[in-house]
């Protein structure tokens, strides 16, 4: 590693690094500790994680007071001057279009102070190679533009996604409407049914993104940009998609001590998960997943899972009977 | 004990990706220019 002179100097001085440390606890101890991010770690203590409404609510009202975060960061580029050592206490999150800051970082709720250029838009579209999609993320989130920097966005809107998720009935979003970006706009994004796209900006568009996971829909949807019909489909749910990978490598194990861990999983909320944990308990063990397929034939809420079930009885178990009690002979490790 | 070969079990006719897939890249809305997906990948 090349060190520099300055560098070099620092690392061997160890007052030196911990007045950095200092100044970085500092910062940290007033952004956070200052009346308004107390007043947003009090307002979300006392909201349930899942009330998507009230957790907004005080999102917006935070997003009100834009000055904090002009102060944070007036606050942040004085500590930077000073000691060019110094790195604010606060995760950054990044993508090719934008750099931002995660001022808050809770649960319920996370927001970001951002920037993106128009250089760094431009270049996406320059590099991109295949098809390009418009995203719904499931989740609500509210965007206050600080400088818009002439930024027109377009407009979208899909059918409401929902539990009943399918492929069919979510085929195309449409486009609503285009316009540029006042100072200081807020824009909600309801994204079970609702997107926006920069379609361009002048200059830098600064922004403060709020965005909570609290109700959010059971996937997230992809349109192609030209076509407008659905590209494809993700889980919003990170311990869902861990559960199904969980599950899996059971199988693979052939761990058919399992099989109550597993049976349990099928009572998951979202419908992808759900079938596929019958599918891995199918391949582990056929005649202890039985049951569970025929309660799913019957009554599972989602009709593609219902579908899929009624034609995997049909196809390997016309005339069986149940083979359930034979789990008491299974070791419990 | 039986077994089905799992490649023979239907999937569903809505196929969903795993939390933070994606099938193509954004055009520049708001997962690319937040916190929804780099949350699940930083």
């Amino acid at each position: 590693m090349l060190v520099g002179e300055m560098l070099g100097r620092w690392l061997k001085d160890e007052p030196a690094q911990g007045a950095t440390k200092e100044a970085i606890e500092s910062f940290g101890k007033r952004f956070r500790g200052s009346g308004a991010m107390a007043e947003v770690a009090r307002e979300l203590e006392s909201l349930g994680a899942d009330d998507a409404e009230g957790i907004m609510a005080v999102a917006e009202r935070l997003l009100d007071r834009s000055e904090i975060f002009g102060a944070a960061m007036l606050d942040m580029v004085r500590a930077a001057a000073a000691d060019p050592y110094f790195r604010p206490p606060l995760r950054r999150v990044h993508s090719q279009v934008h750099l931002g800051l995660l001022l808050i970082d809770n649960p319920k709720l996370s927001i970001l102070l951002a920037l993106t250029t128009p250089d760094a838009l431009a270049e996406k579209r320059r590099s991109r190679n295949g098809p390009a999609s418009i995203t719904f993320s499931g989740q609500r989130s509210i965007f206050r533009f600080l400088k818009p920097g002439g930024a027109v966005v377009s407009f979208w809107e899909a059918p409401p996604i929902a539990e009943g998720f399918t492929a069919e009935a979510n085929a195309r979003c449409r486009k609503t409407g285009e316009r540029r970006i006042a100072d200081g706009e807020t824009i909600r994004v309801d994204g079970r049914s609702q997107s926006f796209v920069i379609e361009h900006a002048v200059s830098d568009m600064v922004y403060v993104q709020a965005v909570t996971t609290a109700g959010a829909a059971p996937v997230s949807v992809e349109y192609d940009a030209d076509s407008s019909s659905l590209a494809g489909a993700s889980s919003t749910d990170e311990i869902g998609s861990r559960i199904q990978m969980m599950v899996s490598l059971l199988r693979l194990l052939d761990r058919r001590d399992a099989a109550p861990v597993i049976r349990k999983c099928l009572a998951s909320p979202h419908f992808y998960v759900r079938w596929h944990v019958m599918r891995e308990f199918l391949a582990l063990d056929a005649d202890l997943a039985l049951p569970s397929l025929r309660e799913m034939a019957e009554s599972d809420p989602h009709p593609e899972v219902r579908a899929a079930a009624t034609q995997t009885l049909a196809a390997f178990f016309s005339g069986e009977q149940d083979a359930s009690n034979r789990e008491d002979d299974l070791c419990r490790a | 004990m039986k077994k089905i070969d799992i490649k023979k079990l239907p999937e569903l006719k809505t196929s969903v990706g795993i939390h933070g897939s994606i099938k193509q890249k954004e055009v520049g809305g708001a997962g690319c220019m937040g916190v929804i997906f780099m949350i699940a990948i930083a």
